[in-house]
């Protein structure tokens, strides 16, 4: 089993370290299916992906991209927890979106795991406040500037290379 | 001679009908209603401790903070900030500070979020005295927000001490 297929069993035992190299993993391995998702949400509006053992919904309403997420075969979704305002320019939008879809894959992943050795427990749907596409996120809150400078002093780079490699 | 007071006139003063209930909406009006549907919502910190499922599981020395808010009314959801605070050659210190996390609430009227999975890496070699502490908002069902606030009220020691980042 590969480090990325036992972080699919993981679920609520997946560190914030993980999540965040998870999320840059997705974005890197999964750029161009995420370009090709991209087109179909914004020519339809809507877009239904498997991820893990969660099901997610994409939607976009004035201009804003938003998801909600339920188990396979659950019958209640998530509320809407995540928005992200779309620009104008069709490139704009498309980068947008694939951060917006790995991040709602690392969501997913931690609350809907593939069935593994570890027991999940029986909470409400968990995702980190603020999401990996803002900068405030590496400032806890205070600020992008100070965001992106911790952002390269925290690089999660060996998590990183365990992903790519083993 | 002997000194009367009108007591008997003074208990027969009437307040004029239309006088009185200007008076009550005048304090109704300063004071507002009396407000019943102020929700409570409480905040339970535990004291953070080492978990032995991670260390069986990943073999993984980690140190764990759950929190509970509860409400009388029901909740969308809670957001908080949390940390741990050290003890640290007599100082007293935040060892470790998790990003904002958020929740939906769970169990029977959706009163409850529960945060199960605040964990941080440690070094099972050295013990350290620890509290937990957390504030942040919880969103209610009806649109209100409730501040919440509190910690595990003292410091416990665990054989798990915090790397520094």
């Amino acid at each position: 089993m590969s480090f990325f297929e036992e972080c699919l069993t993981l679920g609520r035992y997946l560190s914030q370290a993980e999540k965040e190299a998870l999320y840059r993993y997705l974005l890197e391995q999964k750029r161009e299916v995420y370009k090709s998702q991209a087109r179909t949400l914004i020519k339809e509006n809507f877009l239904k992906v498997n991820f893990a053992n969660g099901e997610i919904q994409y939607g976009v309403e004035a201009n804003c991209v938003y998801y909600v997420a339920r188990r396979i075969h659950s019958a209640e979704f998530s509320p809407t927890l995540r928005r992200l305002k779309l620009g104008i320019p069709e490139l704009l939008k498309i980068r947008r979106l694939q951060l917006f879809f790995a991040q709602a894959e690392v969501d997913v992943l931690s609350n809907f795991p593939l069935s593994g050795a570890n027991q999940q427990p029986e909470d409400g749907y968990g995702i980190n406040a603020i999401p990996f596409y803002d900068l405030n996120y590496y400032s806890n809150g205070n600020g992008r500037v100070r965001g992106f400078i911790k952002r390269f002093e925290n690089s999660n780079s060996e998590i990183l290379t365990k992903l790519r490699t083993l | 001679m002997s000194i009367s007071f009108p007591v008997k006139q003074i208990l027969k003063f009437k307040v004029p009908g239309v006088f009185a209930l200007a008076i009550l909406a005048g304090q109704l009006a300063l004071t507002g209603l009396p407000n019943n549907d102020h929700p409570l919502c409480t905040i339970n910190v535990e004291r953070p401790h080492a978990s032995t499922y991670t260390k069986e599981r990943k073999n993984l020395d980690v140190l764990k903070l759950n929190i509970t808010t509860e409400c009388e009314v029901a909740q969308k959801y809670t957001i908080l900030n949390a940390e741990i605070q050290a003890i640290v050659e007599n100082t007293q210190i935040t060892a470790h500070r998790f990003n904002a996390e958020l929740r939906t609430s769970v169990g029977n009227g959706r009163k409850k979020a529960r945060f199960r999975d605040l964990q941080v890496n440690c070094n099972s070699l050295e013990s350290t005295m620890y509290l937990g502490k957390a504030w942040g908002e919880v969103h209610l069902a009806n649109g209100k927000i409730e501040k919440v606030s509190g910690d595990s009220e003292y410091f416990i020691s665990e054989y798990c001490k915090i790397d520094a980042r």
